[in-house]
């Protein structure tokens, strides 16, 4: 308020500065009008040159406009002549919904001098005249009060208030009129936010049909149907649809002659809009299929092949028909597992949809290419594929029949040439995943902690007996080498005695001359002697050892030639006849000389 | 009289031990069965009872490293194939295994890698059991006795050089697996090793909570324990770094 005080401040101040040239806006409007009228809005400028911009009408609906016109009178009173010019602005608006207005200020420029309207309230009331129809028939869930008037107004229909995400659910666009209609200027569809939406085909309608609506007679006609799939769940509201209609009215009266044959008609634009209207999509219950990929609806589903027996490197097609009503164009490929040894690749799909007012309905097709890369009879498992079905409020699985096929062998490269044929590459052990290994199922012996041998005392004792053994052994057996060495020591001390003695009793034989005891005597006494002093048993002594061992001592080598000859002489008597040759005394002084040297030489 | 006394004790406690070797047998079936049956909580229970009655077995621990692994419960997998690991060195099984559930430990690190020697020094000591070491070093001990004294009592030339030469060999072997016996004692029932447990853990520059933080480790970690003051020790990661923990938020191997 202040600013347009401030405004009209200004404008007293510009009348004082410029008199008779004062640019002054004035606007004509009803204040009060009815939902549905025709109103008229016009402003009036006292000047002419300028350019009028328009304000936003908010809460109407434009009609036509601006229309202008120009106007000027010249008074001449008292010689004195004023001149008023007058420029018009009139737009024709349609108020859409009760509530109270503003229209704010229209600016008018002229030159760099800006003017400014006054601002515009506009109260719009409930036509008094209007009745809210109760709609008949099956289209009653679309209740809506006529946006326009009573005797027009349009409808979008919904063929569901509650549906599931993906269910489709069918908008009709429709208008009921009790005035003729001559045409229809514009219409602006609801933009359908959060649907998916598909056009039913819809024929124009030649004419109307007529619907009673609470004892009221209206002529109907459907514009035009829409499928919507919804994209989300929750509350989902729809726009209005605005539709601009012309209207025949009768002008002025009927001529009395010609009846209504000559009645002038007018055409008058008119928009009719209808109600906010929302729809509630409920999300797909809990306990999807793992083959479920979206789709909502009744479906069928087939598999085939093209053939039955193939080659190594022969394509074939499997084809995935899924057929039925629903979201058909939404839903994707089932996931199938083909076998091991096959090339596969992405699906070749095709749709074919009729949208009609029962919903989508239709087939998809997937054709998938197969190039068998080995021989063998492969066998592609059922094909499962799930979807909800809304009418029964539950999911629904279909599956194909596993389907076979055989693959030959290819009779060698093929002879068109290289091109195609490429030899099959040794193929690689396919890894799936990745598991622990599995657990041992036996054990084949069970053993305790904490008893370990180290922890053991008598593991530490075994070491110390077995060493202890050791020395044990190993002194038992010194000893016994000890007390063997001492005995050859006795032996050998006794050695020169025994000799003496019988040396004594064969110088006895000598005398009484028994000369064959007396060499005899002589033979022992050299042989024992010689066993005991070099610690040869006698039973191992010969000439020969007795001469090895008596080397190894290092005697000289006249003992030892004297002992054999002696021992010679001694065998030759002894064994063959009496040799003159021999002399007993001789032998003797011999025996005991040599004796008597090794007594000496060998301690 | 007494010996006919101890002679009874000694088939009681043999019949006894029969009779529990029996019994565990039958309890680890059992483990068994609930494992292939998917209770995989069943036969942890089972097993892990065997296992704190004393059971050293490496296929008791590598089924409850299983066992916990198709719970989801790494750590604890983790520990227990460390456990059958140092028991059997060679299988590759719980080798696999333990490669499997190391996976899925957040921490990544650059680990020092230790002296080959060391290494080498270790996975001999844990080819064979500690107990098997130690019959080895007393079986070689007492054949070099038996060698030298061939030695001493015999008078061939050719025979001493030869058993001289075995004398040597046995001796060697008998010291070289009776430290191997230790060693393979001390890896297995007083490693150093231990596995975090704990979710989240951080490292702290001295034994108390008002240290300054030096490291945030994950479960599933192994790591070298150290010192122990008070509830806290001091660990070493993997790649070389040392702070102090609480002692609850591991397990040793």
């Amino acid at each position: 308020m202040r600013l347009i005080t401030v405004i009209l401040l200004l404008f007293t101040f510009k009348t004082a500065v410029l008199p008779g040239q004062d640019i002054v806006i004035t606007v004509e409007v009803p204040s009060v009008v009815a939902v549905g009228e025709q109103i008229r809005l016009m402003y009036r400028v006292n000047t002419s040159g300028g350019e009028l911009k328009e304000p936003p009408f908010e809460g109407f609906y434009k009609l036509s406009g601006p229309n202008t016109s120009y106007s000027m009178s010249t008074r001449i009173i008292n010689g004195k002549i004023t001149t008023e010019t007058s420029y018009s602005y009139v737009y024709y608006l349609q108020a859409t919904r009760e509530g109270t207005y503003t229209i704010p200020p229209a600016v008018y420029e002229k030159g760099r001098k800006t003017y400014t309207s006054d601002e515009v309230i506009i109260e719009v009331v409930r036509d008094p005249s209007s009745k809210t129809p109760a709609t008949t028939g099956n289209e009653k869930r679309g209740a809506e009060t006529p946006a326009a008037g009573s005797d027009m107004f349009a409808k979008v229909l919904l063929s569901s208030r509650e549906i599931y995400l993906g269910e489709a659910v069918v908008a009709t666009v429709k208008y009921y009129t009790r005035v003729d209609i001559s045409g229809v200027n514009e219409i602006k569809y609801p933009s359908f936010n959060g649907f998916m939406k598909e056009e039913i085909e819809t024929p124009q309608p030649r004419s109307l049909v007529t619907e009673n609506i609470d004892g009221v007679n209206y002529g109907t006609g459907v514009f035009q149907r829409f499928l919507l799939y919804p994209q989300r769940t929750g509350e989902i509201t729809i726009d209005p649809v605005q539709i601009s209609v012309l209207i025949r009215q009768r002008g002025g009266l009927s001529d009395p002659f010609f009846g209504d044959f000559f009645q002038t008609f007018n055409t008058v634009p008119r928009l009719v809009e209808s109600d906010r209207t929302s729809i509630k999509v409920k999300p797909l219950p809990e306990g999807k299929p793992a083959s479920f990929t979206g789709a909502v609806g009744t479906f069928d589903l087939k598999a085939s092949l093209d053939k039955d027996t193939t080659a190594v490197n022969d394509a074939l097609t499997l084809t995935v028909t899924i057929s039925g009503q629903g979201n058909i164009k939404l839903t994707d490929a089932p996931v199938i597992s083909f076998p091991s040894g096959l090339e596969t690749y992405d699906p070749k799909t095709t749709t074919k949809v009729a949208n009609r007012e029962t919903g989508s309905s239709g087939n998809k097709i997937f054709e998938y290419l197969i190039i068998p890369r080995s021989a063998g009879t492969y066998t592609i498992p059922k094909i499962e594929w799930s979807f909800f079905n809304p009418a029964k409020n539950q999911y629904q699985t279909i599956a194909s029949r596993p389907l076979s096929f055989h693959v030959l062998k290819s009779e060698g490269p093929p002879a068109a040439g290289p091109a195609l044929y490429t030899p099959a590459p040794g193929e690689d052990i396919k890894y799936y995943g990745t598991d622990i290994r599995f657990i041992k199922s036996k054990i084949a012996n069970f053993s305790k902690s904490g008893d370990k041998i180290l922890s053991n005392r008598s593991f530490y004792a075994i070491y110390g007996f077995s060493l202890f053994a050791f020395i044990t052994i190993v002194l038992l057996r010194r000893g016994q080498v000890k007390r063997n060495a001492d005995r050859v020591k006795v032996l050998n001390r006794k050695a020169g005695r025994v000799a003496t003695k019988r040396l004594g009793k064969a110088s006895s034989y000598l005398a009484g001359s028994e000369y064959d005891a007396f060499y005899e005597e002589i033979m022992r006494a050299l042989w024992g002697y010689t066993s005991d002093k070099l610690n040869i048993p006698l039973s191992e002594l010969t000439a020969r050892r007795a001469e090895e061992e008596l080397n190894r001592r290092d005697t000289d080598m006249e003992i030892v030639q004297m002992l054999i000859e002696l021992t010679e002489i001694c065998e030759q008597v002894m064994y063959a006849p009496v040799s003159e040759a021999s002399e007993p005394h001789a032998v003797y002084q011999k025996a005991s000389r040599l004796i008597r040297t090794m007594e000496e030489k060998l301690n | 009289m007494k010996k006919i006394a101890l002679l009874i004790i000694i088939i009681t406690v043999a019949a006894a031990s029969a009779f529990s070797a029996d019994s565990n047998q039958e309890r680890f079936a059992e483990g068994v069965g609930h494992y292939n049956n998917g209770e995989f909580s069943a036969a942890v229970e089972i097993w892990m009872d065997l296992f704190n009655s004393g059971v050293d077995n490496y296929e008791l621990m590598y089924n409850i490293g299983n066992a916990w692994f198709k719970q989801n419960e790494i750590p604890q997998a983790i520990l227990f194939y460390e456990r059958a690991a140092l028991r059997k060195a060679g299988d590759e099984d719980v080798k696999y295994n333990l490669q499997v559930a190391r996976s899925f430990i957040k921490d990544k690190y650059d680990a020092i890698p230790e002296v080959f020697l060391v290494n080498w020094f270790n996975l001999a000591a844990l080819s064979i059991s500690s107990d098997s070491w130690a019959l080895l070093s007393v079986v070689s001990f007492i054949i070099m006795l038996l060698t030298a004294l061939l030695f001493l009592f015999s008078s061939s030339y050719k025979t001493k050089v030869t058993s001289f030469v075995f004398i040597f060999i046995l001796f060697l072997l008998s010291a070289v697996s009776l430290i191997f016996s230790f060693r393979s004692r001390h890896l297995v029932y007083h490693n150093e090793h231990a596995i975090i447990t704990a979710p989240v853990l951080t490292g702290r520059s001295s034994p108390s909570d008002s240290g300054t933080s030096l490291f945030v480790i994950h479960e599933g970690l192994k790591v070298k324990t150290g010192e122990m003051i008070g509830g806290w020790c001091e660990i070493r990661l993997p790649d070389g770094n040392k702070g102090w923990v609480q002692t609850d938020a591991f397990e040793k191997i």
